[in-house]
């Protein structure tokens, strides 16, 4: 499957698992895209995952102390891989910090470059033998939280985020 | 089981959520499933799985090698005592108090919770159903929607009671409640309590699927985690994993991935000690039929199509496993007598087989169990007398129906409907019962020589309701296929195909019809074998290589398994022989579970049959279970009766005034059932439509 084919495919199912997908946009205007959805100012308790800081520093309203993620009202967090047949996204954290940045806060932003996303979970496994350290902790996210427990309606939020978005983004040309 | 079962026949929420959901899980899986081989994806599933219990021994080692490197800490279980006693001890040994749980069968298969609050812990369940249940003090009726026999204001009635303040039943404002409580039980527990729906042995990663998040949470939280996991979890590697993970979600929720998948690596914070419990599975992978049940995933996909499931819900099963699969797990893990019981409450119908991404033969199994019973106690005195009595020599059954149908004229009604019987029978009058033909369809074969006519032969296996009840399904069949070319033989040898024997656990008896009916059609010769009944199809094609493998007659099995043939199959192949006069009459096409769930498009056969011979074809919007099922509607006349109930409604609302069906077994549920409601109905086989529009080829 080609890069743009995949990228259409993750969009349109990460979009029916109730994510809303921004771009694909260069590095360079992800900044503006995120901004206009998220209306960064309405998230004063940002949290970001610390090693996003350095790649994409406009993330400078966002804290980087894990310690903070209870109280904070926006998580952000980059995945390592998509898998365009399911829409999902693929988080490395190694701790549980980490790992709660993507779960406490009501809403979670995931900055994806579509470089990563590969066709199906099959792609992953060889991946994943190669790198059992690096996959330790994995969590794999598609779509928010969500429950149909009540009468088989289905409620987002449960107990993880309630809004979930998904920004695409590619390096500069 | 009865006292249960009645409940849940009582219960009108219960039976709408199950419809309801039933019916769109039905939708959902499709669309997950959409662009996808599940047949492939299921022989991964099982190639995985089988490897997986074969080296399972390994696998514990290794896991526990590799998950000790990473700090966590390895327990093994042989049973349920033996675990709750480990994670108690596991527990006072780190002062630990409040406990949240992340959804667990295993769990609850080992009563964990009632274990540790006996010991004055505080337990919170962390899955809203399973939440709501807890509060409800009730037991989970669903695999994967624990709560799903429970309507929004009986939930909001339970929150305002437990919580302490008035909730209205609105459904976002109770899940936003529930999160509040929960959040606050995940943030001030001490440890975790979870399963895990893979344990990678190569990695030792634990794997757990959850929608809500609740899974990550509860292990990353409270400082120490522990697992429960049954020794059927583990998998030697990631590429295995990944085949579960493709299979798990569209089967379990109808989505194409669910929303976290957790994998966990030694402690998140404190401390992960993780509990590997056997508890009758050993004995299960040593046991050449039962081995197969260790492949199951806990999707639930077998509950969600399953009939009986649909009407009677999970909490009529007594233990936590439930549905066809509860049965069987339940014979190894709780109680083989009360799994002997709960064998009785499976149709045959074999949804459950057509959607197991484990490719596990549900029903074949269940019949196990029942066998379990049979050979422990021996049969019922009605099954006894029945099967061995009358059915098991096949020349004293055929004399007791002819003696039968001479009698039935006076027996018989208008409608050819016994009249005596229902008073004496009364939960089993919710149908009117067909007296036996006067001349039964073998008896007015005698005379006639076959073999001097012209045309190809083929070999008529009519099954016994379509010989001794309605013969003229037989001759309808007969006309057919003569005007394709075809001369029909009977083999007089012909008996029982076997399965209702087998289904009631007598195996022997199943064996003994199996081994005289090869015997009989063996001798005809290698021509085609055509039958006007699925269920006997099913027999010839699957039960009998299966009850005859190891005998002498095994080959002789499997080749007459293999010219085996259904009649609507037999007859579209040769539609461009057919003429027919249009019929231009309104009907709708009832599928019989065996034809449907064969998968051998004999349903789409008729009704393209049914098209060319010019009827005007209606569907009804869902195509369930008549609840007939052979002696299943005698053992179970209450959910026979609401599935019957249920059917008729949804056939008579189609406007047509008869169906077709290929089934005589459906015939006979179906024309039973619309007598007893007198309606102007008429059920037939199709053949007796295509034959009534017949042109005859010198005509
Ligand atoms: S038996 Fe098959 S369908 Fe049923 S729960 Fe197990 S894996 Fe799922």
């Amino acid at each position: 499957m080609a890069e743009a084919d995949r990228i259409m495919l993750f969009t349109e199912r990460a979009k029916a698992a109730s994510a809303e997908v921004l771009g694909p946009a260069p590095k360079s205007g992800l900044a503006e895209e995120i901004g206009r959805a998220l209306s960064a100012g309405r998230h004063p308790r940002a949290v970001a995952h610390p090693s996003l800081l350095t790649i994409h520093p406009w993330l400078e309203f966002a804290s980087s102390d894990c310690d903070l993620v209870r109280h904070a009202d926006l998580g952000i967090i980059a995945a390592r891989y998509g898998i365009a047949r399911t829409g999902t996204c693929v988080y490395e954290p190694s701790n549980s910090a980490e790992r709660l940045i993507a779960l406490l806060p009501p809403t979670c932003l995931i900055l994806l470059r579509t470089a990563d996303i590969v066709a199906d979970i099959g792609a992953l496994a060889a991946a994943f033998d190669d790198r059992h350290a690096g996959v330790a902790q994995s969590l794999f996210i598609t779509g928010p939280s969500r429950t149909g427990d009540i009468e088989h309606v289905l409620t987002l939020g449960m107990q993880g985020p309630g809004r979930l978005v998904i920004a695409l983004w590619h390096e500069d040309t | 089981m009865k006292r249960r079962v009645d409940d849940a026949l009582g219960s009108p929420v219960l039976r709408h959520a199950l419809a309801d959901f039933s019916a769109r899980y039905v939708k959902m899986r499709k669309a997950a499933f959409g662009g996808l081989d599940f047949e492939a994806i299921r022989d991964e599933v099982v190639a995985v799985k089988e490897r997986a219990i074969s080296e399972r021994e390994r696998l514990q080692r290794e896991f526990a090698e590799k998950l000790e490197a990473k700090g966590g800490r390895v327990h093994r279980a042989d049973d349920s005592a033996e675990a709750n006693q480990i994670i108690r001890g596991i527990l006072e040994e780190h002062g630990a108090r409040k406990v949240v749980k992340s959804k667990s069968i295993t769990s609850e298969e080992i009563r964990l919770n009632k274990a540790l609050e006996g010991a004055g812990l505080e337990v919170t369940e962390t899955d809203l159903g399973e939440w709501i249940v807890q509060l409800a003090g009730h037991s989970p009726s669903h695999m994967v929607i624990p709560a799903i026999h429970m309507d929004r204001n009986q939930i909001a009635a339970l929150f305002s009671e437990k919580l302490g303040e008035e909730v209205p039943p609105d459904i976002g404002g109770m899940v936003k409640l529930a999160r509040r409580h929960l959040r606050r039980a995940l943030t001030e527990a001490d440890a975790g309590i979870t399963g895990a729906n893979i344990a990678v042995a190569a990695a030792g990663t634990l794997i757990i699927v959850t929608n809500e998040g609740n899974g990550g949470l509860a292990t990353s939280l409270p400082r120490i985690h522990i697992a429960l996991v049954g020794t059927d979890k583990l998998l030697p590697d990631w590429p295995s994993a990944m085949s579960i993970l493709r299979a798990l979600p569209p089967s379990a929720t109808g989505q194409r991935m669910s929303s976290y998948v957790s994998f966990l690596t030694g402690p998140a914070l404190e401390k992960q000690h993780v509990i590997l419990l056997d508890n009758g599975r050993r004995r299960m992978a040593e046991s050449p039929d039962f081995r197969q049940a260790l492949r199951c995933l806990r999707c639930g996909a077998c509950l969600n199509v399953c009939p009986v499931y649909r009407i009677i819900g999970g909490q009529a099963f007594s233990h936590v496993y439930m549905g066809g699969i509860g049965t069987i797990l339940t014979a190894f893990i709780h109680d083989r007598d009360a799994a002997c019981e709960l064998a009785k409450l499976c149709s045959g119908c074999r949804a459950c087989a057509t959607v197991c991404p484990a490719g596990i033969d549900i029903p074949f199994l269940i019949e196990k169990v029942a066998g379990l019973a049979a050979e422990e106690n021996g049969l019922g005195p009605i099954e006894w007398l029945l099967l061995r009595g009358v059915m098991s020599r096949r020349r004293a059954y055929h004399a007791l129906m002819t003696s039968l149908g001479k009698a039935g004229g006076i027996l018989a009604d208008k409608d050819g409907m016994l009249k005596i019987g229902a008073g004496a029978l009364p939960s089993a009058d919710f149908r009117a019962i067909p007296v036996v033909a006067r001349e039964s369809y073998r008896s007015s074969l005698s005379g006639r020589d076959a073999r001097e006519e012209k045309g190809e032969r083929i070999i008529f296996f009519t099954g016994c309701l379509a010989d001794f009840v309605y013969p003229e399904t037989a001759r309808a069949a007969e006309r057919l296929l003569s005007s394709v070319g075809f001369e029909t033989a009977m083999p007089t040898g012909q008996g029982c195909c076997g399965l209702p024997a087998h289904h009631l656990g007598d195996a022997g008896t199943a064996r003994r019809q199996a081994a005289e009916a090869v015997k009989s059609l063996s001798a005809e010769g290698a021509e085609p074998i055509v039958t006007v009944c699925p269920t006997c199809l099913h027999a010839i094609r699957s039960l009998w290589p299966e009850l005859l493998a190891g005998t002498e007659l095994e080959s002789e099995a499997r080749r007459i398994a293999a010219r085996a043939v259904g009649i609507s199959s037999f007859l579209i192949a040769r539609a461009d022989k057919l003429r027919f006069a249009p019929a231009k009459q309104k009907i709708t096409y009832h599928d019989s579970c065996h034809v449907k769930n064969m998968g051998e498009g004999e349903e789409l056969a008729a009704r393209r049959l049914l098209t060319i011979a010019g009827y005007e074809l209606v569907e009804t919007g869902e195509n369930s279970c008549c609840g007939f099922g052979g002696t299943f509607s005698v053992n179970q006349p209450g959910i026979s009766e609401k599935m019957l109930s249920a059917r008729l409604d949804s056939l008579s609302g189609t406007g047509a005034s008869c169906a077709a069906t290929d089934c005589p077994g459906c015939v006979l549920q179906i024309r039973g059932g619309m007598a007893r409601r007198s309606v102007r109905f008429l059920a037939r086989h199709t053949v007796e439509y295509l034959a009534e529009a017949l042109v005859d080829s010198d005509d």
